[in-house]
C-alpha cells in the first residue's frame, strides 16, 4: 500500500506539473489561435479590399483564357458588355465583336500567345440596344496562371470604352477631309479661272496681230492688187474671230448673271437647224470633214429664239469641226420622242475621255489639247441656252479617240 | 540664189499670222520656210537648209513650241540656229532654248529689225 502511497505522491506532483504544462499549452494555443485569427481576419480584410478594387473598380476587368473566352470579370465588364444581371463566364469575347474588328482582335489574342507583355487594340463591339461601341482593350498575361490550366494560358485585360474619342476623332478627319475638299476646289477653281484669263488674252491677241501687221503693210508698202485683196480678206477675218471671242464672253456674263432674255416666238425646229447646217458647212468642207443633215419631213414647231437656238446649234457645229480631223463625219439627226424634239450631233472626232464626259459642259472646262481649245465657253453658253429653253443637253462618248455624240433636247409646243 | 544665212522658218499655228508675217519677210526678199507645229517643223529642219532664224509660236497643237525647242537640243545641226519665241500669252518669261521672247502683236518694223539682225540682210 505505501508503495501505492508514494506513487500517488509521485503520480500528484507530476500532474500538477502536468496541469501547469496543460495551462500554459493552452494559453498558448489560445494565443496561437488569436494570432490565427487576427491573421485570418487580416486576410479576409486583405481579400476583402481585393475583391472590392477588382469587383467595383472603375475599370472593367476581365481575364481571357486562350481561346478568347471570358473566365472571370468585374462589375464594369456587365454593364459596359450590356448584359447586367447576366454572368460572362465562358462567353467568347468575340461574340460580341464586329467583323471588321475581327481580324484585330484575333492579332491581339495571336501577339499574346507569341508572348508579348502588353497588347493594346481598339475594336468595335455591337451590343444589343446600343449604337456601335469602340473599347481599347488592353492585355496582359497572368503572372500566377503560368502553367497550361484547363483553359490554357490565361491573359488579364482592362476594357475601356473610347467611342466618344472614337467618334470625335472620326469628326474631326471627317471635318478635315471636308477642308481639304474645300480648299482644293477651290484652289482648282482659282487655277482654272487664271487659265482662262490667260486663253482668253492668248485668244483675243492672236486676231490683232493680223490686223496690226496687214494695216502698216497696207500703210507702207506698194502692193500688187492681188495681195492688197489677200491682207483686206486676213484684217476682215481676223476682226471677225474677234468679235465672236467677244460675243461669246459677253453672253457668259450675261448667262452667270441671268440677264439674258430670250426673244421667244412660234418656229420651226428644222429651219433653225438648216441655218446653222448652212454657215457651218464652208468651215467643214475647209477642213475636208464630210457633214450629213437628217431633219425627217414634217415640220417640228417649238417656242424658241430663233437667233440663240442657231447659236446653240452653231456651237455645237464649231465643235464637232474643230475636234475632228481630215476625213472624219459630222451627222445632225432630229427625231421626236413623246413631247420632245431630240436633235444629235455625232462625230467622228478625238471623242471624250471617260473622266472629262462630266466636265465638259462646266465653265473654265476644256480639252487639255490647249491649241485646239478656243476659250472652251461654247458647250457652256449652249448648255445654258438650252436650260433656257426648257431643255436638256448631254454628251456620250465611248472614250478619247472614238468620236462623241452630243443630243439637245427641247420640249415641243403644246 | 539665196544663201542659207536669208531663210527664216516661221512655225505657227495660226494660218493668218503664219500667211502675214511669210509675205511680210519675202517682200523683204528673205526666203521663208513655215510649219504649222513643232513636230512639223523637225521634219522639214531635216530637208531644208539651216536658216538664220526661227520665229516660234508657243501654244501649237501636235508638239508646242516648248517640246520643239526640247527636241531641238537632240539635233545638233539644228541647235545653234537662233530662235526667237513671239507668244501671245500674258506674261512672257524667259524660255531655256530661246535667244529671246518677244509678245504678239509684234509691230512690222520690229519683225524686220529682228530678221536683219538674226539673218545677212538681203541684197
Amino acid at each position: 500500500m505505501k508503495g501505492r502511497f508514494a506513487k500517488s505522491k509521485l503520480d500528484s506532483i507530476d500532474l500538477h506539473q502536468l496541469l501547469v504544462d496543460l495551462e500554459l499549452q493552452q494559453t498558448e494555443l489560445e494565443a496561437q489561435n488569436t494570432e490565427f485569427r487576427q491573421t485570418q481576419q487580416r486576410l479576409e480584410e486583405s481579400h476583402n479590399c481585393y475583391a472590392e478594387l477588382y469587383d467595383f473598380a472603375p475599370v472593367a476587368y476581365l481575364s481571357l483564357d486562350s481561346q478568347g473566352c471570358i473566365r472571370r470579370h468585374n462589375q464594369l465588364t456587365v454593364v459596359l458588355l450590356g448584359r447586367q444581371g447576366v454572368s460572362l463566364v465562358g462567353m467568347p469575347l468575340a461574340s460580341l465583336i464586329t467583323p471588321g474588328s475581327m481580324p484585330p482582335f484575333f492579332e491581339h489574342l495571336r501577339q499574346l500567345k507569341l508572348g508579348r507583355h502588353q497588347v493594346v487594340s481598339e475594336l468595335a463591339l455591337t451590343i444589343k440596344n446600343r449604337p456601335q461601341t469602340w473599347v481599347r482593350l488592353t492585355s496582359v498575361p497572368s503572372m500566377v496562371d503560368s502553367t497550361s490550366g484547363a483553359y490554357g494560358r490565361i491573359y488579364h485585360s482592362a476594357l475601356i470604352d473610347v467611342t466618344e474619342q472614337k467618334t470625335l476623332e472620326d469628326e474631326r478627319m471627317a471635318s478635315l477631309y471636308r477642308e481639304t475638299a474645300a480648299r482644293a476646289e477651290a484652289e482648282s477653281l482659282n487655277r482654272a479661272k487664271d487659265e482662262f484669263l490667260a486663253t482668253v488674252s492668248h485668244e483675243l491677241r492672236t486676231p490683232i496681230q493680223s490686223v496690226l501687221m496687214w494695216s502698216q503693210l497696207l500703210q507702207t508698202r506698194k502692193l500688187k492688187d492681188a495681195d492688197v485683196n489677200i491682207g483686206l480678206a486676213t484684217i476682215e477675218q481676223s476682226v471677225r474671230t474677234q468679235s465672236r471671242l467677244i460675243e461669246s464672253l459677253l453672253d457668259v456674263s450675261r448667262l452667270m448673271l441671268g440677264k439674258l432674255d430670250l426673244e421667244l416666238t412660234p418656229l420651226d425646229l428644222g429651219t433653225c437647224l438648216q441655218s446653222a447646217f448652212d454657215a457651218a458647212r464652208p468651215a467643214a468642207e475647209a477642213k475636208l470633214l464630210r457633214i450629213a443633215i437628217d431633219l425627217g419631213s414634217a415640220p417640228v414647231r417649238i417656242t424658241g429664239d430663233g437667233i440663240r437656238l442657231q447659236q446653240i446649234f452653231g456651237n455645237l457645229l464649231t465643235n464637232s469641226i474643230k475636234f475632228t480631223d481630215a476625213g472624219g463625219l459630222i451627222q445632225i439627226a432630229m427625231k421626236i420622242i413623246d413631247s420632245e424634239a431630240q436633235i444629235t450631233f455625232t462625230d467622228t472626232g478625238i471623242g471624250i475621255s471617260k473622266s472629262d464626259l462630266p466636265l465638259i459642259f462646266e465653265r473654265f472646262a476644256c480639252s487639255n489639247d490647249c491649241a485646239r481649245r478656243g476659250l472652251g465657253l461654247g458647250l457652256t453658253v449652249a448648255r445654258d441656252l438650252v436650260g433656257l429653253h426648257g431643255g436638256t443637253i448631254s454628251a456620250t462618248s465611248a472614250g478619247a479617240g472614238k468620236g462623241a455624240t452630243v443630243t439637245v433636247a427641247l420640249p415641243l409646243a403644246s | 540664189m539665196t544663201s542659207p544665212q536669208r531663210s527664216i522658218l516661221i512655225v505657227e499655228d495660226s494660218e493668218p499670222i503664219r500667211t502675214t508675217f511669210r509675205l511680210a519677210l519675202e517682200w523683204e526678199g528673205y526666203e521663208v520656210f513655215t510649219a504649222q507645229n513643232g513636230e512639223e517643223a523637225l521634219t522639214l529642219l531635216r530637208v531644208i537648209p539651216a536658216p538664220g532664224l526661227i520665229l516660234l509660236d508657243l501654244s501649237m497643237p501636235v508638239m508646242d513650241g516648248e517640246e520643239f525647242l526640247s527636241h531641238r537640243f537632240t539635233n545638233n545641226s539644228v541647235a545653234n540656229i537662233p530662235t526667237v519665241v513671239l507668244t501671245a500669252a500674258g506674261n512672257p518669261t524667259a524660255i531655256a532654248g530661246a535667244e529671246k521672247v518677244v509678245s504678239k502683236p509684234i509691230e512690222l518694223g520690229a519683225l524686220l529689225d529682228m530678221a536683219a539682225s538674226y539673218c545677212r540682210v538681203p541684197q
